[in-house]
């Protein structure tokens, strides 16, 4: 063969045309074959016919051979093209190596966005995507929530339940649900009794809950058909995983064991699976079937079975549909079924219907206020990863636009313009991959801060999806701020670039970057000034004098009715339990009350005053209480006295009433102390009762200003004991109330074998609910405003270090000619204060359009409260002074021999 | 002798090429009518199973292809023997060498089996 040229061999044979080399191939084949016909002597014509007939079916073997080349070109090509990207990805880390600052910055940036997301997520994804473990096919199983309208008025039971009645009528009548069952509760009840007195979590649930749910048991089984027949009959339960390992040790001979729920003894028949809690949003640690209700004092009715009672409306209804059904029509039935059971209850005049929600509560019509909110901070949270990605973009740019000479050398050396757009993809790709990293360990660290709000303790969870969360949304974020540099780049004209050696930027490049930390300082503001409204709110609640001293207060209450005692036996426990308390080290003191502070409880009785003219009676709250009561709860007595011991049955009938009540009968001037009430209540004295002091106001509610008037009789005169509501005893103690709690509570607990569980509480928890919303705007307000601020300052410091490295010549020949320091930095100072400047003035006015918004969440302060716009602009300057101090230093450190002989 | 169908060919034709091509580059052609002469014209390959089998061979990585100029200067695809080829064009004709002996062992056996005495 020819040696053939050098440039004729390196074209690649197997290029990008398969097919015409393979024609090339099969042509120079039949022209031999034709010279060689030839030079046997046949005719030119006859040859090349009889050669192209012994090649044969051309076609088809052209197919097959194609077929083959196809597919070793498909391999070299993604050989060669991974070998590129291989050779891409060294190489943006080189570049981002020689630029750590940067580097670190962009990482950091995006960190805060993905963690703060991914945080979200994961509460996000507790609440709306995870089902309860151990649900099979969750998709098939429906809640039943039961509406009622009374005439054009829409109603719906608590939570959308109904009655056991309910649940029987849609089993019968709902064609499409293969199982209905019914759940009752979760509630607290009481676990034995004595010195091992707990408290835990029961439900109620029909024979086929776990059947329908497809839950298995790890030990032992579930409720048969027959222990959910007659009430009472099966004193079975099942128990969870946790509650096992908890209680019993995770002890492998827990079946047949017994144990007291709310006195009641149960004998444990199994154990569900791992990490099933049930279907409520509260976990469950105990289930008996809806037959046992009764008994264990999850529903009270007395002697009738509670699931014949259409009254007793408490119940979730649950239902699995079968394949196929049609979830429309399965609403009909049931809703039919519903209207046709009420029927024979004509008392109820509401017309019912039903709503089919999925299993999981968030995604129901009752979404509770906490899956609301994380769905509004995922929000938030989106759009703090929107700007920390154009804040990553913005850096990008700045970067690009220094780099663009070396692009134009790149561009003219031969590489495609994909090829460029791929290098700055890859960048930002890498970028982001550090940012999911980071990201994902913080938002780890950030599923503890999240712990503490009030959303459900499963939360701030990091499974696999929300890593592959973390990661999808940084990859999106690095696709969209790498496309910003990359399109860029494509505009560079090599020629020109090359030919411009001055690397002063054009004035409007830096316009985007500008308006970017314009913006994100506007933002900061708004939310900072957001989060010291609120500061000021919780500031301004923890004020408030409620009339008692809640800080070191503890109340200890146990449950004897529910849990079969009797009232001497609760008496005997508090007298007891009073004295036990007294001899602890750093108890101030007990007093035993009826009703408790901020309880939500509360009793009020008709009184009128004998002899006085006032017209008819008038109502008032009661409490009855025991001697120290008004000195231990930190209620001043401002005239007279208080309960003593000398106040017994048999003595004179005393009473203490508040201010409000003294105002109310005080008419002009009169003194109130040594009036004669009379109180129309069975548990009060009868006839005359003698006001002997009068106390201070306590608040009901710690933000409820409008206190009721009210009276306090000495418990031991009142003739007979309020059966609901108390009692309860009340200790002061020397220091905070967590660890006071459990101390006095080990101390009770074993003051005899036959005690239920006895609860201890610090009264301030009580109000907690009250002052969470506050404290949770500041938390938030807080947390995504200085998020913000963090990411402004970066990048106006990105903004402004690009400045200066723009303008490292001109600025080195104004140092040359005699420029100070000062006016260097000057130069630079004003750079970046005119876009902090524009986002104050942004900002502020912003705020002062917005926080009218959140006037009804805040408390006790304005929503234009002067010193807290004026603090947030001082710390706005302040961190924008600092982001601006690093780049401005730099800018005076320019050596104006080095900046010009760069040129 | 009659013409050998091809598809007794099949399983041999990837060990002749290699053999073909082990005596230097060659194309498509040339190697087809090397094997028609030195085998009389007894072994014919049809073209539908030399270019498949070539480009297989290819593709395998026994043989690699580099384009060049013919005799008639005429663009043409030169095969070439790889380091690989070699080695398994050595492993399959020592296996050819000891099936075409056994076949030959069992076609010109000088005498009588046993089982056939009995007759």
């Amino acid at each position: 063969m020819n040696r053939t040229p050098m440039w004729r061999r390196h074209l690649r044979f197997l290029g990008n045309d398969v097919t015409a080399d393979i024609e090339d191939e099969f042509q120079h084949h039949i022209k031999m074959r034709t010279r060689d016909l030839i030079a046997r002597g046949m005719d030119p014509v006859a040859a090349q016919r009889e050669a192209e007939r012994r090649f044969g079916d051309m076609r088809q073997i052209r197919r097959e051979v194609e077929g083959i080349d196809r597919t070793v070109v498909r391999r070299r090509a993604r050989r060669e093209w991974l070998a590129g990207l291989g050779l891409d990805i060294r190489h943006a880390l080189r570049v981002l190596r020689r630029s750590p600052a940067f580097a670190i910055a962009a990482v950091l940036t995006l960190a805060l966005g993905v963690g703060a997301t991914s945080s979200l997520f994961s509460v996000v994804d507790a609440l709306f995507l995870r089902p309860p473990p151990g649900v099979r096919g969750a998709d098939q199983v429906v809640q039943l929530y039961v509406v009622r309208d009374e005439g054009n008025v829409r109603t719906s039971p608590e939570g959308g339940r109904g009655s056991y009645v309910d649940v029987k009528a849609i089993r019968a009548g709902a064609m499409g649900l293969s199982a209905v069952a019914g759940v009752l509760g979760p509630e607290e009840m009481d676990l034995g009794r004595g010195e091992r007195a707990e408290r835990i979590r029961g439900s109620a649930v029909s024979g086929n809950y776990f059947p329908l749910l497809g839950v298995r048991p790890q030990f032992g089984r579930f409720f048969l058909p027959e222990e959910d027949s007659i009430a009472g009959a099966h004193p079975v339960a099942v128990i969870s995983d946790g509650f096992w390992r908890r209680h019993f040790g995770a002890d492998r001979d827990v079946l047949g064991r017994s144990v007291l729920l709310n006195g009641r003894s149960i004998t444990v028949v199994g154990v569900a699976e791992r990490s099933f809690t049930g279907t409520e949003p509260d976990p469950t640690d105990v289930w008996v079937p809806s037959a046992m209700a009764g008994p264990v004092g999850l529903m009270s009715g007395g002697s009738e079975d509670w699931r014949d009672n259409p009254m007793m409306v408490a119940v979730g209804l649950l239902g699995r549909l079968s394949p196929g059904a049609d979830p429309l029509q399965v609403t009909n039935d049931a809703a039919a079924a519903l209207r046709h059971a009420a029927e024979a209850t004509p008392s109820m005049d509401q017309t019912p219907g039903i709503v089919l929600g999925s299993l999981i509560p968030a995604r129901g019509p009752h979404r509770s206020p906490a899956a609301s909110l994380s769905l509004w901070l995922l929000a938030m949270a989106a759009v703090v990863l929107l700007i920390a990605s154009a804040n990553v973009a913005s850096l990008l740019l700045a970067r690009a636009a220094s780099r663009r000479r070396e692009i134009a050398v790149r561009l003219s050396l031969g590489a495609g313009r994909s090829r460029v757009v791929r290098h700055h993809l890859i960048e930002s790709l890498l970028l982001a991959l550090g940012g999911g990293i980071a990201g994902l360990l913080l938002a780890f660290l950030g599923s503890a801060l999240i712990r503490n709000l009030p959303l459900p303790a499963t939360a701030g969870e990091t499974n696999l999806r929300v890593v592959a969360f973390a990661f999808a949304v940084a990859a999106l974020s690095g696709i969209l701020f790498g496309l910003v540099p990359a399109v860029r780049s494509i505009g560079v004209a090599p020629a020109e670039e090359l030919k411009d050696r001055q690397a002063g930027g054009r004035p409007e490049r830096g316009r985007m970057q500008r308006a970017l930390v314009t913006i994100q300082v506007a933002l900061s503001i708004v939310l900072l000034v957001g989060a010291g409204l609120f500061i000021r709110s919780v500031r301004e609640v923890s004020r408030i004098d409620p009339g008692l001293a809640y800080d070191r207060l503890l109340v200890v209450s146990a449950d004897f009715q529910r849990t079969g005692h009797s009232e001497a036996e609760q008496e005997a426990f508090y007298a007891a339990a009073g004295d036990r308390v007294r001899k602890i080290p750093g108890v101030r003191g007990t007093a035993v009350t009826h009703f408790t502070p901020f309880s939500g409880v509360s009793y009020g009785t008709e009184l009128s005053i004998p002899g006085r003219e006032r017209p008819g009676r008038s109502t008032t709250r009661l409490n009855f209480v025991g001697p120290d009561y008004f000195s231990v709860a930190g209620t001043p007595i401002l005239r007279g006295r208080a309960i003593t011991e000398d106040d017994r049955a048999g003595s004179l009938p005393v009473a203490i009433i508040n201010e409000a009540m003294a105002k109310e009968i005080g008419g002009v001037g009169g003194s109130v102390v040594g009036e004669c009430l009379r109180l129309y209540s069975p548990q009060a004295p009868e006839g005359c009762v003698r006001v002997v002091g009068i106390a201070r106001n306590q608040r009901a509610r710690i933000l409820d200003d409008d206190v009721a008037p009210a009276v306090f009789l000495a418990r031991a005169q009142a003739p007979e004991v309020l059966s609901w509501g108390g009692p309860a005893l009340l200790v002061r103690t020397d220091g905070e109330p967590g660890e006071w709690a459990a101390r006095v509570r080990s101390a009770l607990q074993g003051l005899s074998p036959d005690l239920p569980y006895v609860a201890v509480q610090p009264v301030v928890e009580r109000i907690r609910s009250d002052v969470l919303p506050y404290q949770l705007g500041a938390t938030l307000f807080s947390l995504f405003g200085l998020l913000a601020l963090l990411l402004a300052a970066i990048g106006l410091a990105g903004l402004l270090s690009h400045f200066v490295g723009e303008r490292t010549a001109e600025l080195g020949i104004r140092r040359a000619l005699g420029a100070l320091d000062r006016h260097v930095i000057r130069t630079v100072v004003r750079q970046g204060l005119v876009p902090v400047g524009i986002g104050l003035v942004v900002g502020m006015a912003g705020a002062w359009i917005g926080t009218p918004l959140l006037k009804a969440h805040l408390f006790g302060v304005s929503e234009h409260e002067p010193l807290v716009f004026v603090a947030v602009a001082c710390a706005l300057v302040a961190v924008a002074l600092l982001a601006i101090y690093l780049p401005a230093r730099r800018a005076a450190s320019v050596d104006p021999a080095v900046a010009l002989r760069a040129e | 002798m009659p013409q050998l169908r091809s598809e007794l060919l099949r399983g041999s034709l990837e060990v002749l090429i290699l053999k073909t091509l082990s005596w230097g580059p060659a194309h498509g052609y040339a190697v087809a009518s090397w094997i028609e002469h030195r085998t009389g014209d007894v072994l014919s390959i049809e073209e539908g199973s030399l270019y498949p089998a070539l480009h297989r061979l290819e593709k395998r990585g026994w043989i690699e292809a580099e384009w060049g100029l013919s005799e008639n200067n005429r663009r043409a695809k030169y095969y070439r023997l790889t380091a690989e080829g070699e080695s398994h064009l050595r492993t399959e004709a020592s296996a050819w060498g000891q099936f075409v002996e056994a076949v030959g062992k069992v076609l010109h056996a000088p005498e009588r089996p046993e089982w056939a005495n009995a007759r």
